[in-house]
């Protein structure tokens, strides 16, 4: 697993050197997406690479960038940005692909940069706020607050499941119009 | 009886290995068997077949046995009694029998069935008392009270925890009270230690229940026998069978056979390979099969075709890695083919050392310094000219290592393929019995003609072939072939043939299934097709005589007017183009009204690498398995014409649909990643046009570029994504970028619906 170096400068504040000695919490990975951070459950992560060049696949919804070759397995690239309606960027040097394993699926899903891999002691976790609507609870499985920092957590195998995708892009529409 | 519970001895995994041997083998001899009995039914049973018959299932017999499979050691062990007595002429073959044989045929194939899904036997029941049965019927036998000296005819076997449903014999509880006559012979494991000693006391507790009137060999030579493998004891007793067998068994003897014999008989002398002797079975079965399987385990080993799958996978890989290599090396090749830079550089050196040896006679002391500066200079990139010149040669034998590598590779990706083939024989056979079968049902009459069995094609191709052929062959007979009174009534001969026939041309390998019926029914096939709503009156009437066949693969079609067994469910002939359109084959069909219909199935040599031409598009390169493109030709403007909304194009006089890729496919075009709008193409400048051909139909696909053909290893989408309609799969290029595969036939047809909504839009404007 190639993880890029963090974007942040690291912090150096105690606590989260306390909590990240603590060896039995959970790790995730965290990345961000338009000045919002997330993280995922590091099982669900298979790899984090650079993007590679994209083949553009017909008959499928505007944010499935097309396809790529994984060392020779095809897997569909999904632009996380676009699934939520965010604005589309062109790559830059921080462009990460996180591929995730679906089910016996693998997708790979473009985000602006990949933060760091950090322990969170699962009490710090909270449930979504009850603000978010039925179909954004089932991707969306929490908060955490890391230093000053709002991480929300998603499933990503929930996220990325290509049956769920249109269901999470209608989702994030709706939520736009509300706020 | 325990459903196939296994001794208790073998660890369960090796038990495995030998339960995987034994499907293997008794699947193979079950078709032979078959193969022998269909021809029994039409000729006069030769020796030499019954022969092969007894053989046959005498194997299946042993390797049962050996597993413990009491279920169909049984049946089959009744099947040999009956078969033993066929082979000595005591009774005739005839139908019933053949029937039955076939019955027990099927349960047998299912038992393996069952074995091979990890699930409990059924009982052979009413089978298996049929099969007893079997000898009383025949009058040409002696009625099975009398029995001839030499031949007994009520055997029963007993191996290990094996119950006693043999112990039913019908003539058992008659005999039951009387003093009778038995036949005991029992064998001894090989390697056994105190063979001997066991054996004088197993006939000593014998010999407690009534009188020992022989032994074989006599008791008194059991010590100084060398090898004492089995040995036959006569007894008379008023014990019942079930005692005798028990005595034995208590005796710690597993392998024996306890046979009633006419009283006053004297054991024949043991001969363990004489296969004459029901008696001895059991026994020489063992000895028989061990050196036969030797010789064929040292010629072929059998591999899971899975292993075969990850194999011919992993060499795909290498063929791509391998042409993405040769495409590195090439981008190179030309700065290390100038072979002037290296001369021209090596003049210029020496040019610039004879103008410093001139200014240093010049200047002298003045511009010593920096001269030598430049010399030093001039000698380092003489230095590194040489090394230059040192790797050029390299990669002159890098290209050369290429090249090996590319011939090794290719012949490895030939050796994986060979591997894999299989010829259809096997296959095509089994559809001998599916005829007779059918034919049976219907009370038609026909015969199956095979050719080209040796035809070799891909294992997994073989297995799944064989369903789509099931159902084209019992779909000739059901809707092709006439009753015999109207044959003969329009000249034909009585017996109707259907040929199946396999043949080899370039990559594909051809199936063609033939009948000499009645033909496809145009107008009732249109009639009908217009009836169920899959096409319009109007668009019916313009159809041709091929389209019109062609429509019996749409969904939903069926001319059966009631729903039978053999076929008429509607899904038939649907399913067969889907299911050979899985395995990237196509199906056609071509029939002449009261001459025959001819099905012509095309198959890929393998399934995972095909020959395709790669296209360059505006949204990146597309391939199109070569045999879906018919030609290319140069179209300019003024020769695509607009006719009902659809764009033609003229092909030496030929008008076909013309579309550009985002006609069939929506690529996001105005949205996706570039964001940037692509230019209209110019519809006046001469373009590349490629005539994708399947199912009788063609089209026109505008392309940007010609990339030439390639073999590619075809990869789903579906595994990790979803099905795209229209489109076949992707490949990885040598370069290692993604190109999609086209499916052609879908394509045909979305070119269409499209078009017919176009055509819709402007009526309704």
């Amino acid at each position: 697993m190639s993880i890029t170096p963090p974007t942040q400068p690291q912090n150096p504040h105690p606590t989260i050197h306390g909590s990240q000695s603590n060896s039995t919490s959970p790790q995730f990975v965290g990345f961000r997406l338009a000045n919002q951070n997330y993280i995922f459950r590091i099982e669900s992560i298979q790899e984090i690479v650079m993007p590679s060049r994209i083949a553009k696949i017909p008959e499928v919804p505007a944010y499935v960038d097309g396809v790529s070759n994984l060392r020779g397995m095809i897997i569909p690239i999904v632009n996380l940005r676009s699934l939520f309606n965010l604005k589309r960027r062109p790559d830059d040097d921080e462009t990460r692909t996180i591929v995730v394993n679906v089910g016996s699926r693998t997708i790979g899903c473009t985000v602006d940069s990949v933060l760091r891999v950090m322990r969170v002691p699962a009490e710090t976790l909270q449930p979504a706020p009850d603000s978010v609507n039925g179909t954004g609870r089932r991707f969306i499985e929490g908060f955490t607050r890391v230093e000053d920092d709002l991480f929300i957590l998603l499933d990503a195998s929930q996220l990325l499941e290509p049956a769920n995708l249109e269901q999470v892009h209608q989702a994030s529409i709706q939520f736009e119009k509300n706020t | 009886m325990n459903e196939h519970s296994f001794p208790d001895d073998l660890p369960a995994d090796e038990m495995g290995d030998y339960l995987r041997l034994y499907l293997d083998e008794t699947n193979e001899q079950l078709d032979s068997l078959v193969e022998i009995f269909l021809q029994l039914e039409n000729q006069a049973p030769t020796p030499e077949e019954l022969n092969e018959a007894f053989r046959l299932i005498h194997s299946i017999k042993g390797s049962s046995a050996l597993l413990g499979l009491d279920r169909i050691t049984s049946l089959t062990h009744h099947l040999e009694t009956h078969f033993e007595r066929l082979r000595s002429g005591k009774q005739e073959l005839n139908t019933p029998t053949i029937d039955v044989v076939l019955r027990c045929i099927d349960f047998l194939r299912e038992s393996n069935q069952h074995l091979q899904d990890g699930e409990p036997l059924s009982t052979a029941g009413d089978l298996l008392d049929q099969v007893k049965s079997l000898g009383q019927i025949t009058p040409a036998s002696n009625a099975p009270t009398t029995r001839q000296p030499g031949h007994p005819q009520q055997s029963t076997e007993h191996r290990g925890n094996n119950s006693s449903a043999q112990a039913q014999s019908p003539l058992h509880s008659a005999q039951e009270q009387e003093e009778s006559w038995w036949s005991i012979t029992i064998s001894v494991e090989p390697g056994t230690p105190s063979s001997a000693h066991a054996a004088l006391t197993v006939s000593q507790s014998l010999a407690a229940l009534g009188e020992l009137m022989d032994s074989q060999p006599p008791q008194a030579s059991f010590e100084t026998e060398p090898d004492l493998t089995q040995f036959v004891l006569l007894l008379k007793t008023f014990a019942p069978e079930a005692e005798i067998s028990q005595t034995i068994q208590t005796n710690n003897f597993t392998e024996f056979s306890v046979t009633q014999v006419p009283a006053g008989i004297a054991i024949p002398p043991v001969e363990p390979r004489t296969p004459d002797v029901p008696v001895q079975q059991a026994n020489h079965e063992k000895d028989s099969q061990e050196p036969a399987k030797t010789p064929a385990l040292s010629k072929t080993v059998r591999v899971d075709v899975d292993r075969l799958d990850v194999l011919l996978n992993l060499t795909g890989e290498l063929v791509v890695n391998r042409a993405r290599l040769t495409q590195l090396a090439e981008n190179v090749a030309p700065a290390f083919h100038k072979l002037g830079l290296s001369a021209h550089t090596t003049n210029l050196l020496e040019a610039f050392r004879k103008l410093t040896t001139r200014l240093a006679g010049q200047y002298g002391e003045k511009a010593h310094l920096e001269l030598q500066d430049l010399n030093e200079q001039i000698d380092t990139v003489e230095n590194q000219l040489q090394d230059w010149e040192h790797n050029r040669q390299s990669f002159a034998e890098l290209s050369t290592a290429i090249d090996q590598l590319t011939r090794v590779s290719n012949s490895l990706q030939r050796g994986v393929l060979n591997t894999r083939m299989v010829p259809v024989g096997p296959l095509f056979n089994r559809f001998k019995r599916s005829i007779r079968d059918i034919t049976q049902e219907l009370g038609k009459q026909a015969n199956l003609v095979i050719e080209g069995e040796k035809t070799e094609l891909d294992k997994r191709m073989i297995d799944e072939i064989g369903d789509p052929l099931n159902h084209l062959i019992r779909n000739c007979v059901d809707h092709g072939i006439e009753s015999a009174d109207m044959r003969i009534q329009n000249g034909k001969p009585e017996i109707a043939t259907v040929s199946l026939a396999a043949s080899h041309r370039g990559n594909n390998v051809f199936i063609i299934v033939e009948d000499d019926g009645r033909g496809i029914d145009i107008n009732r096939v249109k009639q009908i097709a217009v009836t169920r709503g899959l096409v319009s009156q109007s668009s019916a009437d313009q159809l041709t005589e091929d389209e019109v066949a062609e429509l019996i693969f749409q969904p939903g079609f069926s001319t059966a007017k009631e729903i039978s067994d053999i076929s008429g469910r509607g899904v038939g002939m649907d399913i067969v183009r889907t299911k050979i359109a899985q395995l990237n084959g196509t199906v056609e069909v071509s029939s002449k009204y009261g001459v025959g219909t001819k099905f012509i199935i095309r198959l890929p040599l393998t399934l995972t690498i095909t020959r395709c031409m790669l296209f360059r598009l505006s949204h990146g390169v597309l391939a199109v398995p070569i045999e879906n493109v018919r030609e290319i030709v140069s179209v300019s403007g003024y020769k695509s014409t607009t006719a009902n909304g659809r764009q033609m194009c003229d092909v030496r006089g030929e008008f076909l649909p013309l579309v550009s890729i985002d006609d069939l496919f929506d690529f996001h075009a105005l949205t996706g990643g570039s964001g940037k709008e692509l230019p209209k193409k110019d519809l006046n400048t001469e373009n590349h046009v490629v005539i994708l051909h399947a199912a009788n139909k063609s089209l026109g696909l505008r392309v940007d570029g010609l990339l030439g053909g390639q073999d590619i290893v075809v990869k789903s989408l579906d595994e990790n994504f979803t099905h795209i309609k229209g489109l076949g799969g992707a490949s990885i290029l040598g370069d290692g970028s993604v190109c999609l595969l086209l499916d052609a036939a879908t394509c045909i047809e979305l070119a269409a619906s499209g078009s017919d909504e176009r055509a819709k839009e402007r009526t309704a404007e």
